[in-house]
Formats: structure tokens, C-alpha cells, sequence
């Protein structure tokens, strides 16, 4: 009996040597899945602390960098505010160095210009707060009917307004309104004709149709100026700076509403 | 680790549901079931992966309203030397939008990332669209501090500076495990500026993973076939995912996505064309969390092993 079980079982080792020898590949036979939240605490004491530390020191000194002095506090506001003033006229300046066509005006929004800059200095880390996205600036063309449309979206968002953030920050053109009924709309020097096509500057986000611009879908014509928003925003305030220029904006009735 | 009596070699045998005419017969006269295993019979692997970590070198501020406190390549990196300290084989895996997000890549052009990336190891990572936000020039100016390959089956840098500087795939011996690694980039056309990407050629993804995966499967006899992908995991409209991926190609075991931010639990399963599973996982962006698929490979054929992963583990090989 013993030798019949030694046998066996010599029987069924040198067969699995032998399985072994033609049939070696691994074969999935098993998986599990669990990902992970990353939730941990990055302190002096963790050995890659000092590998980052140098650059995260000089990124400190760099974004503490003093670029201007703004001579007023610049915050958001509806119908218009300094800021999106401020904004929408750099843009719309800037953006029309960089393409060969001109633009007809500018156009944001509140809810993309995230700090207010208040008086006094202004810090690169300042710019990147007030413009954290890396939206770039791309120039449309519109026909008459969606500009008609884009205005009627500003009118709408401006009357009766009770958050700063619905404020549409514009430059270029000028549009009066009584209540939520637009009166007067003027586009550069002239009044705003719906049989023309316009160019309007804006950022990708807003261009794809972003906080509910639904009038930027489908345009004539989509040319990107390859820029970042904050990227203008910087070498504008920066170029001014060199220039001995302070940073200063107004409220000039752009977007107005009567009663 | 936990001695292995010949008691709990019984119950593992169970465990492993070896329940064949030849281990329950073997088993029925009282000797050492496991005679025919050995050691490295088994291979446990972990593979971890991220994708979109967009520079976020340090967590998102303390005050942030959405993930305070949360993310960043140095905090992930400590989960992954954890996991590291338990288990023996890790792959570590990226699925590209490296670059682009925070200060970091502004001022250093993704320096740091990449030799963070060095410094946890990385075994390979695919190209994001993100990757090209400083031109090819940017993206190959960076390339001298990573110590990994990128891979790219479906962009054809033939005519531009980075021929010859990303392959196809990559295989990745670990263990006595052969993993065949390949790339796909997402369509570039409306993403990135054309002066950015120059002349990259943009090739259908579906095909080229067709193509790559069956050299892996069937001419490199890979044991394991990744596909980093940067295409996204789903969309609204018929734009080309890591869902018809999945379903539209054979030999792929894991697709690893990107570009959408998608933040899974767990790995998605499902059938590929020629009936077989393969498991398509994502972890969101910015390393707010970690991907993590965890396999058992047996070299015995036909066995099927429904044990909990905790058996293998704990397992003594060299009392069998």
C-alpha cells in the first residue's frame, strides 16, 4: 500500500516538472482595484522636502516680485466695475497687437476674475491669484444676429442684478439700457449695425460656450492668439511699469442702466 | 510571516479552489498537497498609476473650498513608497497632462515634475495634450531629467524634434513577469495650438492599439498588456474613449486613462472583442488620488485561484 501512495505520488510530481517545463508563462489570475485618496501631510521632515524646497524658494521669490502699484482698489462690479474695466481694456489694447485684423471690442466675465487688486503694490502672485486658469485668448467672428444675442445675454445679466459676479466686464462696445429693454448699443464709434459681422475678443472658456455664452457656439470664424489671459495681464502691467505708468481704471457708464 | 502548517496548506488549497481530481485525490492521502508549487508559481503585482497631475507639485492650499489640503506629487509620492515597503512588485504608471497647472510649470517648464517622477521611479508614461503647452521644443528640453520612456503608439513625430525620443511601447520586466506598456494620445487638432504641436501626426487610436496589443500579446508574449491612454474615459458625443477602446480592440488587460479627470473607486471592467475582460481605472487629476490594480499571476494553467489576495501574501513558499 505505502509503495503504491510513493509511487503516486512520484508519478504526479514528475508530471508537474514536466507541465512545469512547457507550460512556464504567468498567467493573470486575479485582480483587485481600490484607488486611492491622496490625503497626506508634506512637512520639513519628509526626505523629498529638500529636493523641492530650492525650487518652491525661488518660485517664492518670484511670485512676491513687485510688477506695479495699482493707484486704486480695482474689484469686480455690475453693470461695470473698475476691475473688468481695467481687464476688458488690456485685453481688448493687447490682443489687437497680435493679430492683423482688427477687433472690433472685448468681452469676460465677473466669475473668471477671481480677487479684487486693491491699492498700492502688485505682486506676480497677485496676477496669478486675480487669473488662476490657463485660459487663452481667442478672437471670434460673429454675425449681427449673435451680437444682438451677446447683448441682449449682457442686458439680461446686468438689470436687476444682485451679485457683482453678474457683471459682463466689456470693452469697445457701450450699451445703455432702461431697466432690462436695450436702447442705444455703440461698437467702437459706431452705433451697432445687425447686418455686420463682428470681431470679439474673449477667453477659450467663455468661447466654448462658458457661463452660459451660448452666443459664441457656432462663430464664423475661431482665431486663436496662442496667449494666456494671465500671460497679458502680466507683460501689460509690467510694460506700463517700465514706462513709469501706475495701474488705474474707471467707471465710465460702458454698461449703463437706467429706470 | 505566518508559518505555513500543513493544516492551513489544506484550507489554502481551498481557498484556492483547487478542487481537481488530482490535488483532491493527492489530498486524500495525507501528504503535502502543494507538491507541484513553488515558490515563484505566484506572482503578486501592484500596478499604481496617475494621470493629469498638471504640475500640482504640492497639495491644493489648506483653504481650498474643493480639496483642501489634498494632492500634489509629494504627497502622493509617500503613498506610494508605503506601498512599496508591503509589496514587492510595483509598476508605476502615468497617463499623461504632466505639465500645465500651477506656478511650477510656468517658471520651470516641468523640471520638477519630471525628476520627481525620476526620483519615485516611474516605470513609463504617455504624452497628455497639456505636454505640448510649451511646444515639442518645451516637452524635449524637459526630457534629459525624466528617467523613464514616454510612450506613444498613435502620434508620428517622424518630421519633428522628438522622432526617435518616444517609442511606440515599452516593456517592463518585473519579477519573472514580462508587462508590455504602449501609449495613446488624444486627437491634437482643437486642443493644442498648431505651433505647438508642428508636424505630429495624430493616428487612429483604435487601430494603432489593435496593432501594438497583438505584438505584445502574441509576438513579445507579454504576460501583461497596459495601455496608457490620454483619450478620455467617456463622452457625450461619438469622440473616440477609453469605454470603445476597451470594447473595440483584443489583448489589452488594463487601460489607464486620462484627459476627461475622472475619478473612479475602483477599475471599470469589461469585455473586449474577443470576449475577454479588461479592467479601464482613472484617478481623477492634480494626484488627488492614486489608480491602483493589484494582479495574481499564476504560471499553472487552467487554475482558477478565488482567494483573498491577504492568502497569497501571508503565504510561506518555501514550506511547500
Amino acid at each position: 500500500m505505502k509503495t503504491t501512495v510513493y509511487i503516486l505520488v512520484s508519478i504526479m510530481f514528475f508530471s508537474a516538472v514536466l507541465l512545469q517545463g512547457c507550460k512556464d508563462t504567468y498567467k493573470v489570475i486575479k485582480s483587485n482595484s481600490r484607488n486611492e485618496v491622496v490625503q497626506r501631510d508634506f512637512s520639513t521632515q519628509d526626505s523629498l522636502y529638500g529636493f523641492v524646497e530650492p525650487y518652491k524658494n525661488k518660485l517664492e521669490s518670484k511670485m512676491s516680485e513687485v510688477l506695479n502699484e495699482s493707484v486704486v482698489d480695482m474689484e469686480i462690479g455690475v453693470p461695470e466695475g473698475v476691475l473688468g474695466n481695467f481687464v476688458a481694456d488690456l485685453v481688448l489694447t493687447e490682443s489687437r497687437t497680435k493679430t492683423t485684423e482688427f477687433i472690433d471690442f472685448s468681452l469676460l466675465n465677473n466669475g473668471g476674475l477671481r480677487t479684487p487688486i486693491l491699492k498700492g503694490e502688485v505682486t506676480r502672485r497677485m496676477v496669478y491669484e486675480l487669473m488662476p486658469f490657463e485660459n487663452e485668448l481667442v478672437v471670434l467672428t460673429l454675425s449681427g444676429e449673435k451680437v444682438a444675442e451677446l447683448i441682449t445675454h449682457v442686458a439680461k445679466k446686468t438689470s436687476g442684478a444682485t451679485s457683482a459676479k453678474s457683471g459682463v466686464p466689456v470693452s469697445g462696445i457701450r450699451i445703455r439700457m432702461t431697466n432690462a429693454e436695450v436702447t442705444d448699443v455703440m461698437i467702437g464709434m459706431m452705433q451697432f449695425d445687425q447686418d455686420k459681422e463682428y470681431r470679439v475678443v474673449t477667453s477659450d472658456y467663455l468661447a466654448q460656450g462658458g457661463d452660459d455664452m451660448k452666443f459664441f457656439l457656432e462663430p464664423i470664424k475661431t482665431e486663436s492668439l496662442n496667449v494666456k489671459l494671465r500671460d497679458v495681464i502680466l507683460d501689460y502691467i509690467i510694460t506700463l511699469n517700465s514706462k513709469g505708468i501706475k495701474m488705474n481704471a474707471a467707471l465710465d457708464g460702458r454698461v449703463n442702466v437706467s429706470e | 510571516m505566518e508559518e505555513l502548517t500543513s493544516q492551513n496548506r489544506r484550507s489554502f488549497i481551498k481557498k484556492l479552489g483547487l478542487g481537481t481530481a488530482g490535488v483532491v485525490g493527492l489530498s486524500s492521502f495525507g501528504v503535502p498537497a502543494l507538491v507541484n508549487f513553488r515558490k515563484d508559481d505566484f506572482i503578486k503585482l501592484s500596478v499604481l498609476h496617475t494621470n493629469d497631475m498638471h504640475s500640482r507639485i504640492e497639495s491644493f492650499p489648506k483653504d481650498h473650498k474643493k480639496y483642501p489640503g489634498q494632492g500634489g506629487i509629494v504627497n502622493v509620492a509617500k503613498i506610494i513608497s508605503e506601498i512599496r515597503s508591503v509589496d514587492e512588485e510595483v509598476l508605476l504608471l502615468d497617463a499623461g497632462d504632466i505639465f500645465q497647472g500651477t506656478p511650477y510649470f510656468n517658471e520651470f517648464g516641468g523640471e520638477l515634475e519630471f525628476k520627481l517622477m525620476s526620483k519615485l521611479s516611474y516605470d513609463c508614461a504617455t504624452m497628455g495634450n497639456h505636454d505640448f503647452d510649451n511646444g515639442l521644443e518645451g516637452f524635449d528640453k524637459m526630457l534629459p531629467h525624466a528617467n523613464f520612456p514616454f510612450v506613444t503608439a498613435n502620434y508620428d513625430f517622424k518630421d519633428t524634434i522628438l522622432y526617435g525620443k518616444t517609442k511606440p511601447y515599452q516593456i517592463i520586466y518585473k519579477k519573472g513577469l514580462k508587462i508590455g506598456v504602449f501609449g495613446l494620445g488624444v486627437a491634437l487638432d482643437g486642443l493644442v495650438s498648431k505651433v505647438n504641436y508642428g508636424e505630429t501626426l495624430y493616428l487612429d487610436p483604435i487601430e494603432k492599439a489593435n496593432y501594438f496589443s497583438n505584438i505584445l500579446r502574441n509576438d513579445e508574449k507579454c504576460n501583461l498588456v497596459v495601455c496608457l491612454s490620454h483619450l478620455g474615459y467617456d463622452y457625450k458625443n461619438t469622440k473616440v474613449c477609453d469605454k470603445d477602446l476597451a470594447t473595440k480592440t483584443a489583448n489589452i488587460d488594463l487601460i489607464i486613462g486620462g484627459h476627461t479627470h475622472t475619478f473612479l473607486e475602483k477599475a471599470e471592467t469589461f469585455i473586449n472583442k474577443s470576449g475577454k475582460k479588461v479592467l479601464v481605472n482613472q484617478a481623477g487629476w492634480s494626484a488627488l488620488s492614486l489608480g491602483r490594480v493589484d494582479f495574481v499571476f499564476s504560471r499553472k494553467d487552467g487554475v482558477l485561484v478565488d482567494t483573498e489576495e491577504a492568502a497569497l501574501r501571508t503565504l510561506n513558499y518555501t514550506n511547500i
